[in-house]
C-alpha cells in the first residue's frame, strides 16, 4: 500500500518532465529552417501539397495554439501520421517495440551478467593486479564506438566463425536469444565500464562504512559480512548508476538497430530521418524519452523495495 | 620502556593485558607509529577508563585489542592478550571467536554502526547466532530478551524496526546489545556517549554500569570527556600521543594527578566552581605522530618540564598501584597536595 | 578552510583521512598511478592533437583525391600505406585529415557546453529561488531524453554541418555541467566565508567569479575530459549514420560507414578508424582518470 502512494507521488512528479519533453519534441519542427512544409516535401512539391501539409500540421495558427492542438492529439493518443508510411506513428512503433525492448532488457542482463563480478573481483583486493586489470579493461573499453565494435563482431563471429547470425530477430524465444545476443553484446560493452567502475566505487564505499566493522565485532564470516552487508548495501546505489546509464543504453539500440539490420525503433528513426519524415521523427523522439522517464520510475520504485530508509518517503 | 615487577604476579589472573603496544601506519619513508608503548589491564567486574585527546591513539589501541585495525596500520611489536588468545598472532578462526564471544564492541556514532537495510533484532540475532548452534527461533527469542534488557519496552514488536526508525540513543541500546549477544567477557566501548545528548548519556552509562554488576563482565571505556570517566570508571588510564602517561585508580588519578598532562586535563574542565579565568586552556598542541622525540611527549607542552624531559621518559610505580610516566612526579604532587587542583 | 581554493568536494575531508588509513605506501603507489596514467593519456592525446594539426604537412596524399581505377587496393601498394578506399582515395591521408575534422569539432563542442554549464549552474545554484527551480526543471526534461536521440533529431532538424553539430551537442550537452556546477555552486553559497564576503558588502559578481568559481571548476574540468571521449563518439557515430560532416571531407564515422560493404576483404578500411577513435578516447580517458585522482575528485 505503502508503494502505491509512493507510485502515484512519483507520477505527479514526471508531469512537468513530461510536459517539458512534449514542449521540446513540438518545438523541434520549429528548428528547421525555413518552413518545415517544403523542407519535408522536398523542392518539387507542388503549392497545393504544401498548402495541404500546412493545414495538417496546423502551421498557420498561433504557437500555443498549435502546442496546445499538439498536445490533445496526444493526450488521445495520437502520435501523428507518418508522411512515408501514411500510417499512424503510434501503430509503427507499437509494432517494432517488442525488438527495442527485447534489445535494452538482454543488454540490461548482460550488463548485470559482466559488471557484476567484474567489479566485486576489482573491488576484493585494491591496488591489486586484478584490481589494474579491471580498471584498464575498462579504460579501453570507455573509448569503443557502439557502431565500429558491432560491426567488428559480425565480421568475427557471424561471418567468419559463423557461430551465431548477424542479423535479425530470430524466431521464439531461443531464436531471439540467439540472434539477439550479438547486438545486445554490443550495447553492453558500451556501459559495462562505467557500471563497472561506479559499482566498484560504491562496493568500496560501503565496505568502509561503520556497520562492517561491527558486523566483524560481531565475529561473523567474511563471507556474510561481504555478502548480507556489504553487497546487499551496495543494492540501492547500483540501481541508481544503471538508471544514469539507461539514456544512454536507449540510445545506443538507434545505432546497434542500423548495425544489426533489426527492425525497432531505433532503426525506425533512422528511415524517418532519411524519409524526412517529420511527424515520425518527433514520434519516435517523444516514445524514446517516455521510455525513459518510464524506466526511471521503475527504478525509483525498485530502490524504495530495496532500501527500507526510503519506504517512509 | 620499562615493565613492572610489582604487577607480573597478577598477569595470569588478567582478561585484558596490553603491554608495550607498537601500532604502525604505512612502510618505508613517511611510515609513522600513532601507538607507541600503550599499556593497559582489565579484568571482570572492573571498568578501565581510557582517557585522552583526539589523536591520542586511544581508539586505535582498541580496535586492535578486538583484532578490527583499520586497513594499512598494523601490529609492530608488544603485547595483546584477551581471554589467552595472542592478537596480533592469531589464526583467522581464532579472531572470529575473539570477536563476539570473547569481546564486544560499542562505536562512537551509533547512526552508522548499525546496518540500515538489515531489521535491529536481525542484526543482534546474527550476532547470537555466530557463535552459538542457535537455531533461528531461539536466536530471535534471545535478541527480545536482550531489547528488552536494554530497555526496549515491547521488544517484540519492536524487533521488526529499522535503524532509521529510532532515535540516537536506542539505537546506542541496540548496538550493546549486539556487542552483548555472544555473551562477551569484555566490551570494549569507542566513545559510546559522543554522539548522545546529556540526558541519554547518563542513562546509557548507567545501563553499562548495571552489566558490568549483572553479567560480571569487563569494560574498557575509551573517552575523551573526563565527566563520563569519573562517573563511571574504576580504574583510568592517561593517553598521549599513543603512550600511556598514568595509570591508577579513577578517584585517585582524577584527584591527585601524578601526570602533569592528567592535570591540565583537570584544569580544562569546566565545573561549577571554576571561572572563565581559572579554566586553563593547554598552551601548544598536541605532537603529530610522524615526529617521535625520544623523551617525554608532553613535555615540549608542559610547564613541569626540564631538559633532562626531553631526552628520555620511564614509567614508574608509585603510591596506591598507580604508575606514572612523570620523572618529576614528586614535584607536581607537593603542588597539587599544597594547593589542590 | 584556508586552501579552499582546492577543495571543491565535501566529501574531500572524508576521502583525505581514508587515504591516510589505508596504507601509505598504497598511497604513495596510487599517486605515481594517476600521474603514470595523466602522462600516458596526455603523450597519447598530444600526439594526436599534433596530428591533427599537422595533417596536411605529414599526409601523404590529398584526401579527397579520387583515383577510380587504384580503388581498394591493398596497404602498402603504390605509396598507400594503408591501402586506398573505394574511389582510390589514400586511406592513410584521410585518417590524418579525419584527426583534425573529429577532433577540432569535439574540441569546440566541450568549450560551448563547458562555459554555458558551468556559468548558468553557477548562477543558479547561488543565486537560488525560481531561477534554480526553473534550471532543475529544464536539467530534469532534458535528461528525459536519451542523449543520441536528441542529438540525432538536432541535427536533423538543423540540417548538417559543422555548425550543426557544434550547436545540437550544446544544446544537449550543457545540462551535466550545468547540474554539476549548480550542486557545488550551492553548497559553496552556504559556506561562512562567502557568507562573510557578502556581509563585507563585495559586489556579487566579484563574488562569484572570485570566490565561487574557483572553487568548483575542478569537478567540470575532469568531467569535460571524459565528455570530450563521448563527444568523439557521438561525432562519429553522426557520421556512421550519415548526418556527420557532409562529404567528401574525411571523417572516421563516415569512413568506417563507407567501409562497411568490404569488410570481408578489406577489414582494414574499417578497422583503421576504428582504432583511430578508440586510441584517441583512450588518451582522453587516461587524462581524465589521472585528473580525478591527481585533484582528489570523486
Amino acid at each position: 500500500m505503502a508503494y502505491a502512494g509512493f507510485l502515484i507521488r512519483r507520477l505527479l512528479q514526471a508531469i512537468p518532465v513530461i510536459f517539458g519533453v512534449t514542449f521540446i519534441v513540438f518545438w523541434l519542427i520549429h528548428l528547421v529552417p525555413g518552413d518545415p512544409a517544403r523542407t519535408a516535401l522536398g523542392l518539387h512539391a507542388t503549392p497545393a501539397a504544401i498548402a495541404k501539409l500546412h493545414q495538417e500540421w496546423g502551421l498557420d495558427s498561433s504557437l500555443p495554439a498549435q502546442y496546445l492542438n499538439y498536445l490533445g492529439r496526444l493526450v488521445t493518443g495520437n502520435l501523428g501520421t507518418s508522411l512515408r508510411y501514411q500510417e499512424s506513428a503510434g501503430t509503427l512503433i507499437l509494432e517494432r517495440l517488442p525488438v527495442t525492448l527485447w534489445l535494452i532488457v538482454y543488454s540490461t542482463v548482460l550488463v548485470a551478467i559482466f559488471a557484476v563480478p567484474l567489479a566485486l573481483l576489482a573491488a576484493s583486493r585494491p591496488g591489486a593486479l586484478r584490481d589494474r586489470l579491471v580498471s584498464i579493461i575498462s579504460v579501453a573499453g570507455l573509448g569503443i564506438p557502439g557502431f565500429w565494435l558491432g560491426l567488428i563482431l559480425i565480421q568475427y563471429f557471424a561471418i567468419e566463425a559463423r557461430v551465431l547470425p548477424a542479423a535479425g530477430f530470430g524466431s521464439g524465444f531461443t531464436g531471439h536469444l540467439e540472434s539477439m545476443f550479438l547486438p545486445s553484446l554490443t550495447i553492453a560493452i558500451g556501459i559495462i565500464p562505467m557500471v563497472v567502475r561506479s559499482l566498484r566505487a560504491e562496493v568500496l564505499r560501503t565496505a568502509d562504512l561503520d556497520f562492517v566493522v561491527t558486523a566483524r565485532s560481531k565475529g561473523l564470516s567474511e563471507r556474510r559480512i561481504r555478502w548480507r552487508h556489504v553487497l546487499r548495501n551496495a543494492l540501492p546505489p547500483s540501481v541508481t548508476i544503471l538508471m544514469v546509464n539507461v539514456g544512454f543504453l536507449i540510445g545506443s539500440t538507434i545505432v546497434v538497430e542500423l548495425v544489426f539490420s533489426l527492425g525497432g525503433i531505433g532503426s525506425l528513426m533512422i528511415n524517418a530521418i532519411n524519409g524526412r519524415d517529420f511527424p515520425l521523427v518527433q514520434a519516435v523522439t517523444l516514445f524514446f524519452a517516455f521510455m525513459v522517464i518510464f524506466t526511471n520510475i521503475l527504478g525509483d520504485l525498485l530502490q524504495a523495495l530495496l532500501d527500507p530508509r526510503l519506504e517512509a518517503r | 620502556m620499562s615493565v613492572l615487577t610489582s604487577e607480573s604476579g597478577a598477569e595470569g589472573r588478567d582478561l585484558l593485558v596490553v603491554r608495550d603496544l607498537r601500532l604502525g601506519v604505512g612502510e618505508g619513508e613517511g611510515s609513522f607509529e600513532p601507538v607507541v608503548g600503550a599499556a593497559l589491564r582489565a579484568d571482570r567486574g572492573e571498568v578501565v577508563g581510557v582517557v585522552g585527546e583526539s589523536g591520542s591513539g586511544k581508539s586505535l589501541m582498541l580496535r586492535a585489542i578486538a583484532g578490527l585495525l583499520p586497513p594499512g596500520v598494523d601490529y609492530r611489536g608488544g603485547e595483546v592478550t584477551v581471554g589467552g588468545i595472542d592478537v596480533p598472532h592469531a589464526k583467522p578462526a581464532d579472531l572470529h571467536r575473539l570477536r563476539g564471544e570473547t569481546v564486544g564492541m560499542i562505536f562512537q556514532e551509533p547512526m552508522t554502526a548499525l546496518n540500515p537495510t538489515m531489521r535491529i533484532g536481525t542484526q543482534i540475532a546474527e550476532a547470537a547466532r555466530a557463535h552459538r548452534d542457535l537455531g533461528r527461533g531461539e536466536a530471535k527469542a534471545r535478541a527480545i530478551d536482550l531489547l528488552g534488557r536494554m530497555g526496549f519496552t515491547e521488544p517484540a514488536r519492536q524487533y521488526r524496526l529499522y535503524p532509521h526508525e529510532l532515535s540516537g540513543g536506542m539505537r546506542q541500546r541496540v548496538v550493546i546489545a549486539i556487542a552483548l549477544a555472544g555473551e562477551p567477557a569484555l566490551l570494549l566501548c569507542d566513545e559510546p556517549t559522543t554522539a548522545l545528548d546529556a540526558t541519554v548519556t547518563m542513562r546509557v552509562l548507567d545501563l553499562i554500569v548495571g552489566l558490568v554488576s549483572d553479567l560480571d563482565i569487563g569494560v574498557v571505556l575509551v573517552t575523551h570527556d573526563l565527566g563520563v570517566a569519573a562517573r563511571i570508571c574504576d580504574r583510568i588510564v592517561v593517553m598521549y600521543a599513543g603512550r600511556m602517561l598514568e595509570e591508577g585508580p579513577a578517584d585517585k588519578v582524577l584527584r591527585r594527578p601524578r601526570h602533569p598532562y592528567t592535570l591540565a586535563l583537570l584544569r580544562a574542565v569546566p565545573t561549577r566552581e571554576t571561572t572563565i579565568e581559572e579554566l586553563r586552556a593547554i598552551p601548544g598542541t598536541p605532537p603529530v605522530p610522524q615526529e617521535q622525540l625520544p623523551g617525554c611527549p608532553f613535555a615540549p607542552r608542559c610547564e613541569f618540564a626540564e631538559d633532562a624531559c626531553l631526552r628520555e621518559v620511564r614509567t614508574v610505580a608509585i603510591e596506591d598501584g598507580r604508575t606514572t610516566a612523570c620523572r618529576r612526579h614528586e614535584v607536581l604532587a607537593k603542588m597539587v597536595e599544597g594547593a589542590g587542583v | 578552510m584556508s586552501d579552499g581554493a582546492l577543495n571543491p568536494s565535501a566529501e574531500l575531508p572524508r576521502a583525505r583521512r581514508a587515504a591516510v588509513g589505508r596504507s601509505l605506501g598504497g598511497a604513495v603507489r596510487k599517486r605515481i598511478g594517476a600521474n603514470a596514467s595523466l602522462t600516458l593519456g596526455c603523450v597519447i592525446f598530444g600526439t594526436m592533437l599534433l596530428i591533427a594539426a599537422l595533417a596536411s604537412v605529414i599526409a601523404p596524399f590529398n584526401p579527397d583525391t579520387q583515383d577510380i581505377p587504384h580503388a581498394l587496393t591493398a596497404p602498402g601498394v603504390e605509396g598507400h600505406l594503408l591501402g586506398t578506399d573505394q574511389l582510390g582515395r589514400d586511406v592513410l591521408s584521410r585518417l590524418l585529415y579525419g584527426a583534425r575534422i573529429d577532433i577540432f569539432i569535439a574540441c569546440g563542442s566541450v568549450l560551448f557546453p563547458f562555459a554555458i554549464g558551468l556559468i548558468v549552474g553557477m548562477l543558479a545554484g547561488y543565486r537560488g529561488g525560481w531561477v534554480d527551480s526553473v534550471l532543475v526543471g529544464i536539467i530534469d526534461i532534458v535528461f528525459a531524453f536519451p542523449a543520441l536521440v536528441l542529438l540525432v533529431a538536432l541535427v536533423f532538424v538543423l540540417g548538417p554541418g559543422i555548425g550543426t553539430i557544434v550547436i545540437a551537442i550544446t544544446l544537449t550537452d550543457w545540462v551535466s555541467y550545468a547540474q554539476l556546477s549548480r550542486t557545488s555552486s550551492r553548497r559553496e553559497g552556504t559556506q561562512e566565508y562567502i557568507l562573510a564576503a557578502r556581509t563585507g558588502g563585495i559586489p556579487t559578481r566579484r563574488i562569484l567569479f572570485r570566490h565561487v568559481l574557483p572553487n568548483i571548476i575542478v569537478q567540470p574540468i575532469v568531467l569535460a575530459t571524459s565528455d570530450a571521449l563521448l563527444i568523439i563518439i557521438a561525432i562519429t557515430t553522426l557520421g556512421f549514420l550519415g548526418l556527420g560532416v557532409p562529404p567528401p571531407a574525411p571523417d572516421w564515422g563516415t569512413m568506417i560507414s563507407e567501409a562497411q560493404p568490404y569488410l570481408n576483404v578489406q577489414w582494414w578500411l574499417a578497422v583503421a578508424p576504428g582504432v583511430a577513435i578508440i586510441i584517441t578516447g583512450l588518451g582522453l580517458s587516461l587524462i581524465g582518470d589521472g585528473l580525478a585522482a591527481k585533484l582528489d575528485v570523486r
